[in-house]
């Protein structure tokens, strides 16, 4: 009897130990993949399916004198490429190309982000783990499996290249192991294969060219708006935490905003004052990422509130449900 | 009200009824206190039945595309819109029911997004959301605001602003590659209008079923 309880002491141990060395090797698999983002020299081609959307894209990444440059092309649709040198980009559209309203936001650091920003808050709410091995785009892939631990957050399936660690393919995925957003590498040249002349921009030849220099971090709140402070969230899932919070401006009125992640997925909520011309509930997905506009009365005073974020429709309907001003 | 009516209301509600029965239903509608305390009846039944207050909308392109779509006289009468008050439960927001016109769609976005600029004043916005085409009744007079059963084009359009607000904000703080990819194709345009789009929300919407 005793010692059979050893045993199972035993077992439990060893098999800890054991599911640790899976998590760790996963974990550190992860975070040379974060690395590999902006390290690594590459030229490829990716299509990226979201919704009912598939675009193909061409990627260069190359650092150069120590500079990082990169050059974003479509190779559908509208031509538009978007370069960029340190800190300056340059956004390269056919005239009326919508992508051209978006020069104002160009993300302010490099394209090629970490996948994880948080990698300490990751393991209370998702398991890492390594699937054995597959191939993408020609190369030997190490597949990665980022799965939830409860129902409020999707998962991730990664294909991470076994040379470079860069991502090669990723899934997004609901608890059905539905598909919700893809992400594939369909050709893919890393390291010295990644010529200069890689990162020159094709036939500027009726392009229109928008250049701007990469700002520091979003618009920071006005100390005299004291808005921020009277909004919070009756319920969060386990382990997400205000990112940000911030006020904008919007024709006639501000709108609070307030960003949450879990280190991994995150959403943002907006609050703005009702407007005067009433508002309807509305529920929209694209891909991965959920809008969810409601109203809440406080007193005799509603607001509207729209959350948008890459978590289930149902989690974003209790966090919206919960909002509510906090008593002064 | 008749057996045949009651099926072509069923039908509307499904977005199954053919051009005929839509118009049957409408014209009844327009006349018959009855027939419309039956819709809304089947209504908030059919959201009962589907376990949620939140009926999500198909695609949200499909939603700016219904948007541009509001010009069609039929098909705004064909969703027979009452407001009611703040806290009554919500309503799905309609399905595709219309034709996809890809210069129509590619006007809007570049409308929103161009001479928009963004969402907010900070990025440039500018009466985003005044550009939303007024389409649907107004209850001005209401002493408090109003929830539409309906979601509304300037409804739309303010959680699409939102949308492309938080795409922005995710490629900037998060995620990688894919990300950005989400942010530099969100608003893109679908080129040409195709049977094959128009099959695929089909699809989808079958699905949701």
């Amino acid at each position: 009897m005793r010692a059979s309880l050893l045993n199972r002491v035993l077992i439990c141990v060893l098999s800890c130990i054991g599911a640790s060395a899976w998590a760790n090797e996963a974990e550190e698999l992860l975070a040379r993949m974060n690395q590999a983002f902006s390290e690594v020299s590459y030229d490829g081609v990716f299509s990226y399916y979201s919704g009912d959307e598939l675009a193909s894209l061409r990627v260069v990444h190359k650092i150069v004198d120590g500079v990082q440059r990169e050059r974003l092309v479509h190779l559908n649709g509208a031509p538009r490429e978007i370069l960029r040198e340190g800190d300056e980009v340059a956004c390269l559209v056919m005239p009326g190309d919508d992508l051209i309203g978006l020069q104002d936001s160009i993300p302010t650091g490099p394209f090629a982000r970490a996948f994880v920003r948080q990698f300490d808050r990751l393991s209370g709410t998702y398991e890492v783990g390594v699937y054995g091995s597959g191939r993408v785009a020609g190369r030997a892939a190490v597949r990665l499996g980022v799965t939830p631990k409860d129902k409020h957050r999707y998962g991730y399936r990664l294909w991470v290249d076994q040379e470079t660690a860069l991502l090669l393919r990723s899934e997004l995925v609901d608890e059905h192991d539905n598909k919700l957003e893809i992400f594939q590498f369909n050709y893919l040249v890393t390291g010295e294969g990644v010529p200069d002349s890689a990162l020159d921009a094709g036939s500027l030849e009726g392009f229109e060219v928008s250049h701007l220099r990469l700002a520091g971090e979003p618009h920071a709140v006005s100390a005299a708006n004291t808005s921020l402070e009277e909004w919070t969230t009756g319920w969060l899932p386990p382990g997400f935490m205000m990112a940000t919070s911030d006020v904008r401006r919007k024709p006639g009125h501000d709108v609070t905003n307030l960003v949450y992640s879990d280190g991994l997925a995150a959403f943002s909520i907006f609050i703005e004052p009702m407007p005067s011309r009433g508002a309807a509930s509305m529920v929209s997905q694209h891909g991965a990422t959920v809008a969810m506009t409601h109203q809440i009365g406080v007193g005799e005073e509603y607001h509207l509130v729209t959350l948008v974020g890459e978590i289930p429709p149902d989690t974003a309907s209790e966090i919206i449900k919960s909002i509510r001003r906090k008593s002064s | 009200m008749s057996e045949q009516l009651r099926e072509s209301m069923s039908a509307a509600l499904d977005d199954e009824a053919d051009a005929f029965e839509l118009r049957r239903v409408i014209d009844e509608a327009s006349i018959d206190d009855e027939l419309r305390g039956e819709w809304h009846r089947m209504h908030l039944l059919r959201d009962f039945l589907r376990d949620g207050k939140m009926i999500y909308a198909p695609r949200l392109r499909d939603g700016v595309w219904e948007g541009l779509l509001s010009g069609d006289a039929e098909e705004e009468e064909a969703e027979p819109l009452q407001p009611i008050l703040v806290g009554a439960p919500a309503q799905r927001a309609r399905t595709w029911t219309g034709r996809i016109t890809g210069v129509a769609v590619a006007a809007l976005v570049a409308a929103m997004v161009v001479v928009g600029g963004g969402v907010f004043e900070d990025e440039g916005a500018g009466g985003v959301l005044d550009l939303a085409t007024e389409s649907r009744p107004q209850n001005l007079d209401s002493a408090i605001p109003v929830m539409y059963q309906e979601a509304r084009d300037e409804d739309r359009q303010r959680q699409y602003g939102f949308v492309i607000h938080h795409i922005q904000q995710r490629a900037m703080n998060q995620a990688g590659v894919s990300s950005f990819a989400k942010m530099a194709t969100f608003s893109q345009p679908s080129g040409e209008p195709s049977r094959q789009n128009e099959a695929a929300q089909r699809r989808a919407i079958d699905q949701d079923r």
